[in-house]
């Protein structure tokens, strides 16, 4: 990906329309390289939709999407796949294979799409584990975890081929506050040591706020407002008026309980 | 498709070099795996100063470079891991497993 673009991803005008209900109104939203982007807005205002048109699943009425001043309604399929695999999305779900462990699940991204050899499939897969804390939680099933380590381990297969640009829907949704507070420590350390460009989708005003660095409030179609979470704050606008403090860390370990790291590597010594 | 190789400049000396990604892991595994079992060298010092951009590919190869030297019973050594390598290093966890040198 080239830096020569300020914005990572550009919404020109776009509408779009769901049979004569109009989700989006010629909409401009610019998301800049290298940050954390909020879009928020009351349940069904169409931020999973707008989440959808950036991953190119869904097509703009009108109006253009660029993503690293790639017009995305201009690519072929092929094209699209290749600028799909620089995108990693967390859903709202989760939607972790519920038929395959943890290991299976992040190394599964790497097995559709490198021809890495087993060996460093498996080094992928545990840095990625140990970035999200839970490399001790391999061999679990997905119904054997909370949903926060359900939701970290969904975080470790979207980040498993170093994607430049990460999409999160509703990444707090129904997590306690310590799963909370690790979710928010973990987006801004990606975004910050990785150089990531995320965009959050989400209604949490609080965690937004606290991690976001510019933050689009959408509604009505429309974009309401925009600026800083400093700046909305003094915003007049009833929905936008209200933000609270992000729930900090708290004393449960970030870890989950795992073998030595480096034995885990590279083998006893 | 990128561009990357390891070479032997030295009895010893291995270079990285070019872009270690996705496309270019798989031959980089096999080159250095040969190279470190046909060196005649007793130690082994990996310099990372050519690579020009890295992915976590280029980590998990550091991390198989060290199995194999450690099988062949050979020291190895690391130097001038470049900011990404060692940003993605740090996010993983990795920065104190390797053996690195200033």
């Amino acid at each position: 990906m080239s830096a020569e673009h300020e914005y990572a991803i550009e919404l020109q005008g776009v509408s779009f329309q769901r049979g004569a209900r109009s989700i989006f109104d010629k909409v401009d939203i610019r998301i800049p390289r290298g940050k954390v982007t909020g879009i928020m807005g009351p349940s069904g205002c169409g931020k999973t939709t707008l989440l959808r048109l950036i991953a190119a699943e869904l097509r703009p009425s009108a109006g253009d999407v660029r993503v690293d001043g790639v017009s995305l309604p201009k690519l072929s399929r092929d094209e699209l796949f290749d600028m799909r695999k620089q995108m990693g999305v967390l859903f709202q779900s989760g939607a972790l294979f519920t038929d395959l462990d943890v290991f299976e699940n992040v190394a599964f991204p790497l097995r559709v799409h490198t021809k890495l050899p087993e060996e460093m499939i498996r080094d992928i897969v545990l840095m990625k584990l140990q970035a999200v804390g839970l490399r001790g939680a391999l061999d679990l099933m997905p119904d054997e975890l909370s949903g926060g380590m359900k939701r970290r381990v969904a975080l470790a297969r979207a980040i498993a081929l170093d994607p430049q640009i990460l999409l999160y829907d509703e990444p707090f949704v129904g997590q306690d506050p310590i799963a909370m507070g690790v979710l928010v420590r973990l987006i801004r350390l990606l975004n910050d040591a990785l150089g990531i460009t995320s965009v959050v989708v989400s209604h949490d005003l609080a965690e937004t706020a606290s991690i976001a660095d510019y933050i689009y409030v959408v509604g009505d179609a429309q974009v309401l407002g925009q600026g800083t979470p400093a700046e909305l704050m003094e915003s007049d606008n009833p929905r936008i008026r209200q933000f609270m403090k992000g729930i900090p860390d708290g004393p449960v370990p970030f870890h989950f309980p795992a073998l030595d790291y480096r034995e885990d590597l590279l083998g006893r010594g | 498709m990128s561009q990357a190789t390891i070479s032997e400049r030295a009895a010893g000396q291995l270079q990285l070099s070019g872009v270690l990604d996705y496309s270019t892991g798989p031959l980089l595994r096999e080159q250095g795996a040969r190279l470190i079992a046909a060196s005649s060298a007793k130690s082994l010092a990996l310099d990372c100063s050519a690579v020009e951009k890295s992915s976590s590919v280029g980590l998990a190869l550091l991390l198989a470079f060290m199995r194999d030297a450690r099988k062949a019973g050979r020291e190895l050594t690391i130097s001038a891991l470049p900011d990404d390598m060692r940003e993605i290093a740090q996010v993983s966890g990795l920065l104190e497993l390797l053996p690195l040198q200033a």
